[in-house]
């Protein structure tokens, strides 16, 4: 059996990179993209925990935040596409001014 | 004792698994087309799939595949085709100096989260669901039986999740700009 550790460290080495990704890319896409994989760890966690420790409410909790996460790449994809029709950019850099 | 061992045999597996997965995040982050960040994202999604079956985990491991990879990635694949973004030159991106300092500083936090894991050992109090139980039952039905008893409001309220997300996007995705 693999130690907990392991499963931990591995989950902090991709919510890290998912952080890199987020802080570092300039298209909105592939930020949106390090934000899942930073969900990914988190849920990689989760599992882990509740495997460990003989229970089922991590897994239930990764299986909310699965349904937040299609629910909030829906609804970001969407707000993404209305950008990109009023600024024809999606470039994090561009997108300065609050007003539409 | 023979699931045991076949419990064991999986360890290789997960180092290998693993390895892969930070291999493949990292290619995601690197290569400039948005076509290829999300074709890796999602071998990094299926890397973890099979890391939940190292953790007998085996629906969440199908969900993660059916839900991550066949609906949430096949939506950013869309969204990047149909804002004609394939090419290198639509976004440009740019690694300054500022882009290194916020490396610099999600690797410091990464340091210390793996510092807090290493000092402070994990303990709680065990659960109601042993390990042998879901090797009895199955995952499946395991897992039901904790959702439909303790997390039945939970559960009825992600379907409301689900709905406004939809309304939501159908929104603002039709309104017009002018």
């Amino acid at each position: 059996m693999v130690p907990l550790s392991h499963y931990l460290i591995l989950s902090a080495i991709l919510f890290t990179l998912g952080v890199v990704g987020a802080l570092t890319r300039k298209n909105a896409i592939v930020v949106f993209m390090s934000l899942e994989l930073m969900l990914n760890a988190l849920n990689l966690s989760l599992v882990a925990f509740s495997r460990f420790l003989d229970s089922m409410d991590g897994q239930i909790a990764v299986f909310l935040v699965m349904t937040v996460a299609a629910a909030e790449a829906a609804v970001g994809l969407a707000l993404v596409v209305a950008i990109y029709r009023a600024k024809q950019t999606i470039r994090v850099d561009d997108l300065r001014s609050m007003q539409g | 004792m023979e699931t045991a061992i076949f419990y064991f045999s999986l360890n290789p597996v997960f180092y290998i698994f693993a390895a892969l997965s930070v291999a493949l995040a990292i290619l995601m982050l690197t290569v400039k087309n948005p076509v290829y960040s999300a074709i890796f994202l999602i071998k990094t999604f299926f890397c973890l799939a099979v890391i939940y079956i190292t953790l007998e985990a085996e629906f969440i491991a199908v969900i993660q595949v059916l839900v991550y990879t066949g609906a949430i990635m096949v939506l950013f694949l869309f969204v990047v085709m149909l804002l004609n973004l394939e090419t290198e030159s639509a976004v440009k991106e740019d690694y300054g100096p500022m882009a290194i300092l916020s490396a610099i500083l999600a690797f410091v936090i990464l340091i210390q989260i793996g510092g807090a894991m290493k000092v402070s050992p994990v303990i709680g109090e065990k659960g109601m669901y042993p390990i042998e139980m879901t090797r009895e039952f199955g995952h499946v039905e395991t897992l039901a039986t904790a959702l439909f008893s303790q997390y039945l409001y939970p559960f009825e309220i992600a379907s409301v999740v689900l709905l406004l997300g939809m309304i939501g996007a159908l929104l603002i995705a039709k309104r017009k700009f002018d």
